[in-house]
């Protein structure tokens, strides 16, 4: 009934071995995955933070949502009779009631030892595999290599220095900052650059601190995610304190801002940010 | 001048500037940079340490005078929670607003909850009792309604959460100086009230006699109080305990008067807020806000004040009507009518994946049901318990406005939770069950402990319990500022989910309840007793601390158990023992009845609202009952 009011549009890449399942995701890397192999989701949980967080590869139109990723709507879900549920495996303990409407593939979101990129490429050919587009997968996958060290290769002049990758929180104290044991972390390693930020993070590779601690990274350039408005008040309030006009990095114009890119997501999120920051730094002429 | 206060008040300030002076000194000798971190980052942290704890410790001082409540301070008025509320739904609906500043944005806020606070008790003349009893009612309603939001939005709110976690961080001298006028004008104000707020001591009839306009008094006290709150809230978000603990402080060091206590209150205040900021920026990497750290150092002694102070300063007791002619049957088969309804409905009406609404019967319900019936049991059995347990915890502590969460058997189940969660780093739901049930074991066996030597006083036990329950919001806040994003699926049992409830939990819900439920009829007699008062128990041959020991542990077990079920955070327990007695129920034995009746209805129609009404997004039961309650609540002290 259902499946017919939503007819099955055919993938961006066109050459698919048959159709994928009627695939629904729970989770924002999980989506992020599945939308860059063209499979056209049943529904997903959460879109409009997705398109906040994520943004790209872009929603196919016409993708119900499924309301918060930690309670689906079982009654929704059970009336879209999906296939497969691609669901966080930290959710499994609460969500297990989910295997009585369809399959769920249990997937690691964080990567358990500190190898996020190794850990994003698994993930894609897992779920390349679940959907029947292991071809994609396996292309997708392989643009990682050569998209990291093409940055790399422009990123020479920058190889061992120091660069800071942060969101300025919109109250103009606060920053999040990003660990070795997430994806910018290990995008940022993989370049050659040093990842100015040492100290720890959380399971997803995040930390927020104070802007005091700028002062024990004087030497950073720093590249911070823009969101738009937010980033806006964030930067005017940051512009008010004699700290930060104080420090190096602001003194010497090496604050750049970028489009958003996903902290926890994959290997498309990995290669975006890559070439963000192939296209942003080599303009800028490293320090000393 | 009281010396031993002084002493307190000098020590815990030159603490802070001491440990100031240990961060500070190797940076004097630094870079540019490094001078300007000390002078424009450093230095204006250590000062907005000390306004922010004068600033607390001066409200306090003023609510806890005016209130004749030594509970009363920003958080436990509406303050925090109006603040929050405010800059949530700012932030969310109208994000250019927060050009004005945000501090600004938290005092409209603020404001407004106590204006609600104020109008709520306004008949009464802002009777302490009145003011402290709607104070409670609207902080739960704006807590519930900023769940809410941020349950819905948790991405675009969690940074707020950073901001408004209690750190002191800061990158100039601008709020510290935005702040000084505030603590300034209020400290002039706070200066010319300081008489006739001692005369408030005299009594209503006492001060009355000598001619005082006690509401406008009591009206510009908590005026200048909410001010000082609202500035802190905006600036670096709540910060519980500070305002207690430097009043609490004066008065056991010997401040006797009202000036002495809000003078050497604030003073201990700034230096306990700025002595734990600076410790944290020496020893804590990366930053630890020191908000919830002051909750977490405050309970203790909090714990050991509660343990010297005498009976009945918790809080003026009211009347409960006792006895009172009614016929219970017909009240009784009203509220079981209404809940067989409210099942019918809660099985059979849903929506459809377009969002129409649709009423299933028969083979149409089949389906549904293995997802709806066991959350409905599971809610039923819960709202139970909580009507009765909130029966019993009323009629112990003689207090209508006695909640069964208060005794902080939900708030030690929520703590070990957490901690499991983020120490072990499982959400395997067997061990975080069990963990849950450790916790409210562990409470209860201290309260216990504390109790026996007050003889299982009831003001002394909620005391206690308030103490943990603040505990646990401030370890809350300290763990979603840590952004795990695992912390969401706390985030809705906090709420009061039921959606993870299996059909072996219904059973085992169900399995709880009934024996439970079935033990109250038990306590009839005691009910009966104590209201009456300790002398009139004892003449009647009543063991007043057995009989209080035993009511204590049959609410804590209802309170564990449906903790369990759905989350610490249920306004059920309050509600349905008013509901039942507005119906004409005012027996021990109907009365429990028929709050186990309401309980359930309440829990069963916030259950089915939370799962149809924003389709297919679903907000927990336990926030929609707290929603609905403190919104009957106000219409209910508005109307009067």
């Amino acid at each position: 009934m259902l499946a017919a009011a939503w007819p099955w549009p055919a993938s961006a890449q066109g050459q698919i071995q048959g159709p994928a399942p009627r695939v629904v995701s729970l989770d924002l890397l999980l989506t992020e995955c599945l939308l860059s192999l063209g499979v056209v989701p049943a529904a997903l949980a959460n879109i409009p933070l997705y398109q906040r967080l994520v943004a790209q590869p872009p929603v196919p139109p016409g993708v119900p949502d499924l309301g918060p990723p930690q309670e689906p709507h079982l009654e929704f879900l059970q009336a879209l009779q999906p296939e497969l549920i691609l669901a966080p495996s930290w959710q499994a303990p609460a969500l297990e009631r989910l295997e009585r409407i369809a399959r769920v593939a249990w997937l690691p979101a964080f990567a358990p030892d500190g190898q996020p990129l190794e850990h994003a490429e698994a993930l894609l050919t897992r779920i390349g595999a679940l959907t029947g587009r292991e071809a994609e997968a396996r292309a997708q996958a392989a643009l990682l290599p050569p998209a990291l060290a093409a940055a790399a290769a422009q990123l020479t002049d920058w190889a061992g220095r120091p660069v800071l990758a942060a969101r300025f929180l919109e109250d103009g104290r606060h920053m999040a900052v990003f660990g070795a044991n997430g994806m910018i972390g290990a995008v940022l390693q993989r370049l050659g650059l040093r990842n100015a930020w040492t100290g720890r993070s959380n399971a997803a590779g995040v930390a927020s601190t104070g802007i005091e601690s700028l002062a024990g990274m004087a030497d950073a350039t720093i590249v911070h995610f823009d969101r738009g408005a937010e980033t806006a008040r964030a930067l005017a309030r940051l512009r008010d304190s004699p700290f930060w006009q104080a420090l190096p990095a602001v003194r010497e114009g090496r604050v750049l801002a970028m489009p958003v890119i996903y902290p926890s997501g994959g290997v498309f999120s990995a290669i975006r940010f890559a070439a963000q920051l192939a296209a942003l730094l080599p303009g800028r002429a490293p320090h000393g | 001048m009281p010396r031993p206060t002084a002493i307190l008040a000098l020590l815990s300030i030159g603490a802070a500037l001491l440990l100031f002076l240990l961060s500070a000194a190797p940076l004097a000798q630094g870079d540019t940079l490094h001078r300007i971190l000390l002078w424009h980052a450093l230095a204006p942290r250590l000062a907005m340490g000390l306004l922010c704890g004068a600033a607390l410790g001066l409200a306090g001082a003023l609510f806890q005078q005016v209130l004749r409540n030594p509970l009363a301070e920003p958080g436990t008025l509406g303050i925090f929670a109006g603040a929050r509320l405010a800059l949530a739904a700012v932030t969310l609906w109208a994000p250019g607003w927060l050009a004005l500043g945000q501090p600004l944005v938290a005092t409209a806020g603020a404001v407004l909850a106590m204006l609600l606070v104020l109008l709520l008790s306004r008949q009464q003349g802002f009777a302490p009792l009145a003011v402290i009893l709607a104070g409670l009612v609207v902080s739960l309603a704006l807590d519930a309604g900023n769940r809410a939001l941020v349950l819905l939005n948790f991405e675009a709110l969690s940074d707020l959460w950073i901001t408004l976690a209690g750190g002191l961080g800061q990158g100039s001298w601008s709020m510290p100086l935005a702040l000084l006028p505030w603590l300034g004008g209020a400290a002039v104000l706070a200066a010319l009230l300081r008489r006739p707020l001692a005369l408030l001591e005299l009594g209503e009839a006492g001060a009355r006699g000598l001619g005082l306009p006690l509401p406008l008094i009591r009206a510009l006290g908590l005026g200048v109080a909410v001010l000082l709150g609202a500035a802190v809230a905006g600036t670096a978000g709540g910060i519980g305990f500070v305002g207690l603990a430097g009043p609490a402080l004066a008065r056991v060091t010997g401040a006797r008067t009202p000036g002495q206590r809000m003078l050497w209150g604030s003073l201990i205040a700034a230096g306990l807020l700025a002595m734990t900021d600076q410790a944290l920026r020496l020893l804590a990497e990366p930053d630890i806000p020191a908000g919830g750290v002051t909750a977490l150092l405050g309970a203790p002694p909090l714990l050991w004040l509660m343990r010297r102070m005498p009976r009945g300063m918790a809080g003026p007791v009211a009347d409960v009507p006792l006895a009172k002619v009614a016929r219970p049957a017909g009240p009784l088969l009203l509220l079981g009518v209404a809940l067989l309804l409210a099942v019918g409905v809660a099985l059979c009406l849903g929506r459809l994946p377009d969002g129409t609404w649709h009423w299933a019967g028969g083979a149409a319900l089949e389906p549904l049901l293995t997802w709806r019936a066991p959350r409905l049991v599971a809610a039923l059995a819960a709202g139970a318990m909580l009507g009765a347990a909130g029966v019993l915890i009323q009629r112990l502590t003689g207090n209508p406005m006695a909640s069964p969460e208060l005794l902080g058997v939900s708030a030690g189940a929520g703590l070990a939770m957490m901690l499991g969660v983020l120490l072990l780093g499982s959400t395997d739901r067997l061990l975080l069950t069990g963990l849950a049930a450790m916790g409210a074991g562990s409470v209860l066996a201290m309260l216990l402990l504390l109790g026996r030597r007050s003889g299982f006083s009831p003001d002394h036990m909620l005391l206690a319990g308030v103490a943990l329950t603040m505990l646990a919001g401030a370890v809350t806040v300290l763990l979603l500022a840590g952004g795990d994003p695992r912390m969401a699926l706390l985030l809705g049992w906090l709420a009061g989910s039921t959606y993870t409830v299996t059909v072996k939990d219904a059973w085992l819900a169900v399995a709880v309840a009934v024996p439970l439920l079935l033990a109250t009829p038990l306590a009839a007699r005691w009910l009966t007793l104590l209201p009456l008062g300790p002398a009139v128990g004892r003449g009647l041959g009543l063991a007043l601390g057995r009989a209080r020991l035993a009511l204590l542990l049959l609410t804590a077990g209802l309170t564990a158990a449906a903790t369990l079920l759905v989350g610490p955070l249920s306004f059920t327990g309050l509600m349905a023992p008013h509901l039942a007695r507005m119906l004409g129920l005012r027996r021990p034995l109907p009365h429990l009845a028929g709050a186990a009746l309401a309980g359930a209805l309440v829990i069963a129609l916030a259950d089915w609202l939370g799962r149809t009404a924003a389709f297919p997004w679903q907000l927990p039961a336990g926030l929609v009952a707290t929603l609905m309650g403190s919104a009957y609540v106000i219409w209910l002290l508005a109307r009067r």
